[in-house]
Parts: structure tokens; sequence; C-alpha cells
């Protein structure tokens, strides 16, 4: 008795039956509360009647994350360059940036951008470059992390022997310390290029235009939120798969051209 | 333009009201979050059968959408496929349970990962029984390391729980829109939002970047 027990645990059948059993159970309660009334009356051509609208949305998404990555990056190494200049400050104008927009959500940041600054500088920004501004401001918080982490992995003998040959400044930058900092920066910056992506939907709270906006338009205009909002869901979820899959991939190259 | 006090001082109780729900929602979701994200990591640990890949399906999904596509969906199309009313805060609250509970489960999973084998191993050699060797041996050595990432965590999720204003629920991020939609007095109201915001989120990463740098310096 004990064996046959200890078999069907070693076997996983047990493991099995309840993990079955209690699919099973889910799928009975779906059953008992789904109205399967209104799911047999789901249209999902209207997908396919607003596919032009819908591609656009997500072009201006992935243009949107494309020009904050390529701003944040830029700006972030940019602060993380003046952040190694011995100058107290400087230093602290930096940090106090960093912490700002990386301890606030988004959302206040993209409203404060969108209608706090106008008022304070007088210059009122469109939506789209509102949005852009706000996710710059802090994908460039984020990366200035990144990039001072990655300054910092550079081995020390790396300095020594440039500040021995008596490089200058660029050339010490662009040609040591950045090409060996940026191999350690690629798999976080990836990564927070995908975390950017998925706040891009954000942006469709003050309706710039993206995918979200848009299909927020379309199923408020048809009646039909299961049918949009499920296929945006869909898009989002195989792009962003696919990004995150792509990252592993890199993470592991990178990672054997280590040894 | 100059900057009002006076808007401030009038409309701060509903700010802080706003900051209690913040609060309430973040604690329930994440008191919910911890014991989903518990099962699925038990499930994901297995590595094989029918457990480990309904978990690693959730927590692909909820890891992978953007916060707002579940909110959206469980509020305007959950009721129209179940046979069941959810009010704004219960769906706020069940879109950001799944949300924590798949992204503490790879927090917890990693956890348990990186403590050594050989700790296991050391453990069974010498007999302790399989709910000591997690309760004595492996749960202090995985929780020390879990902290700097939970603890990050919640930051993530006092700044996710803003998007909940979207849908009406009335948390900080709402009360603030509604005020300076009223008020006209954008600049006062949201500086002060996201300080409240900051004065919540910052002490905590400082204590998870303090804890990071003792088990740093530990190994």
């Amino acid at each position: 008795m004990a064996s046959t027990w200890r078999r069907l645990r070693r076997s996983g059948a047990g493991e099995s039956v309840v993990g079955y059993g209690s699919l099973l159970g889910l799928a009975a309660l779906c059953y008992a509360t789904i109205d399967w009334e209104f799911l047999s009356h789901l249209d999902f051509s209207i997908i396919y009647q607003y596919r032009l609208p819908l591609l656009k949305g997500l072009g201006m998404t992935l243009a949107l994350t494309a020009i904050t990555v390529v701003i944040g990056y830029v700006s972030g190494i940019l602060l993380a360059i003046l952040y190694q200049i011995p100058f107290r400050p400087l230093r602290w104008v930096i940090t106090v940036h960093v912490e700002i927009w990386r301890n606030t959500p988004l959302l206040v940041q993209l409203f404060w951008v969108h209608f706090a600054l106008p008022a304070l500088t007088g210059v009122s920004t469109s939506v789209i470059v509102s949005g852009i501004i706000a996710m710059s401001l802090q994908a460039s918080a984020y990366l200035t992390e990144i990039a001072r982490a990655g300054i910092d992995a550079v081995p020390k003998g790396q300095w020594e022997a440039a500040h021995s040959l008596a490089l200058p400044g660029p050339t010490l930058w662009l040609t040591i310390v950045l090409p060996q900092a940026m191999k350690i920066m690629i798999p976080p910056l990836a990564n927070t290029a995908i975390s950017f992506f998925k706040a891009s939907t954000l942006l469709s709270l003050i309706s710039v235009g993206e995918l979200m906006t848009i299909s927020n338009t379309i199923a408020n205009y048809t009646f039909k939120q299961v049918e949009v909002l499920t296929a945006v869901g869909i898009v989002f979820f195989v792009l962003g798969y696919a990004f995150s899959g792509l990252t592993y991939r890199l993470e592991n190259v990178l990672q054997r051209s280590e040894r | 333009m100059e900057f009002n006090v006076f808007v401030i001082k009038q409309q701060w109780p509903l700010l802080v009201d706003g900051a209690i729900m913040t609060f309430f929602i973040c604690s329930a979701s994440l008191g919910l979050g911890i014991v989903l994200g518990l099962i699925l990591c038990f499930g994901k640990l297995r590595r094989r059968g029918i457990f480990f890949r309904i978990s690693t399906v959730i927590i692909d999904v909820f890891r992978t959408l953007p916060e707002l596509v579940p909110i959206f969906w469980i509020y305007s199309a959950g009721p129209l496929i179940f046979n069941f009313r959810i009010t704004a805060e219960g769906a706020g609250i069940v879109a950001l349970t799944l949300y924590s509970g798949a992204f503490l489960a790879e927090i917890f999973r990693a956890g348990l990962q990186a403590v050594p084998r050989g700790q296991y191993e050391a453990a069974n050699s010498l007999g302790i029984p399989v709910f000591w060797v997690y309760g004595v041996v492996i749960s202090p050595q995985a929780l020390r390391m879990m902290i700097p990432p939970f603890i990050n965590f919640i930051c993530d999720l006092v700044k996710v729980s803003s998007l909940l204003s979207a849908i009406g629920i009335t948390e900080l991020a709402y009360h603030a829109s509604v005020i300076s939609g009223e008020t006209f007095r954008y600049l006062e109201i949201f500086t002060v939002a996201g300080l409240l915001y900051f004065m919540i989120i910052f002490p905590l990463s400082m204590f998870a970047r303090f804890r990071e740098r003792k088990l740093k310096l530990a190994v």
C-alpha cells in the first residue's frame, strides 16, 4: 500500500489529478457565470473593419516608444558622464532629477507636463509633445541610473591606462569607457524599452492617438468593448512577448561573449 | 503665474482622502497578490505538469500586458461576459492583484533559486524534515534576498495604482485631476499630488537600495 502510494506521488499522477480537477472546477465556474447569449454574439469582424486606424495607432505607439527611448538614452548617457565630473552642485542637480522622475507615477508626470508646465513656461504644448516630454524625462532618469552603473562597472585599470597614456577626454569616453559600458548597459536598456512600450498606453489618458486611444474610441463608438479590448490586448501581448524573448536571447549572447 | 497656496490649503483634505484610498487599494491588492504569487511561484517551481503550464501562462500574460489593458478589460468587458456586476474598486483590486501576483511570483522564485543548492543538500543529508528545511534553512536566506526586489515592487504598485483613476476610483491621481479641473489650478494641485506620491515612494526605494547595498556587502 505504502509503496503504491509512493509510486503514485513520484509519478506526479496525484498532482495531475489535483491540477486537472481545479481546472475543471474553474471551467465549471466559468460555465455557470458566463453570459453565453452575449458570447455567441461577439463580432470580431469589427477589428478587420477598423484595421487601418488600429494599425496607424500601433505605428504611433511604436514610434513614440522609439523616440522616447532614443531621447532618454542620449540624455541618460550625457547625464551619467556629467555625473562623473567632481563638482558637488552638479551632482546634486542630477541626483534630484533622477530621484524626482523615478519616484513619481508617470500619470502624474504626464498631467503635470501637459497641464502645469505651460502655466510655468507660457508655452503650451500639443498632446503628442507633452507625452514625448514626460516619457523621455522619465526615461532619461531611469537610463542615467543604468548608464551610471555601466560606467562604474568598467574596470579601474582601463581608466588608469587611459590616464597614463594622457588620452584626451573625448577619446577616453568614446573609445575606451563607453564601448565597454555599453555592453553592460544593453540588457537593462532593452528592458527599459519594453517597459516604455507598455507605459505608452498611459498616453491614451490625454488622447495622444496611439493604439490605446484609438481602441478606446472605437470601443465606445461601436459598443464592442470586448472584441476591441481583447484584440488590443493580444497585440500588446504578442509584441511584448516577442521583445522580451529577443532581450533574453541578447542577454544570453552577451553572456556567452563574456566568457 | 503665481503659485497659489490657498487652493492647496482648501483642497488638502480631499487629496489626503485620495492618498488613503491609494494606500487601501495598494495594500488590498498586495495582500491578495502575495497569496496568488505564492501559488504561482510553487506552480512555476514544479518545472513540468499542468500546474507549471497554468502558472507560466498567467505569469507571462500579466507581466507582458500593459497595466491599463487588464484594468480596462476587467472593468468594461468583464461584466459584459460574466453574469456578475463589479464595482470600480473591485475591478481595480482584481486587476492589480493579477498584476502583482504575476510579478511577485517571479520575485519569490528568484529568491528561492538564489539559495545555493548545497543548502538544500546539506539540510537533506542532516535528515531534517522537508517542512523544516523550508521553514528554518531556506526561507530565512531566501527572504533576505527577496526584500529589495519586493520593496521595489511595492513602489511600482503604488505608481501603477495611479492608473486606476482612469476607471474612476477616487484615489490620489483621480482627486488631483478632478480638483484641478474644477479650480483650473493644475500647477499647484499636480505639484502637491506628485509630492505626495514622492513622499510615499521615495522612502521605500531608499530602504530597498539600502538593503541591496547591505546584501552586496554580505555576499
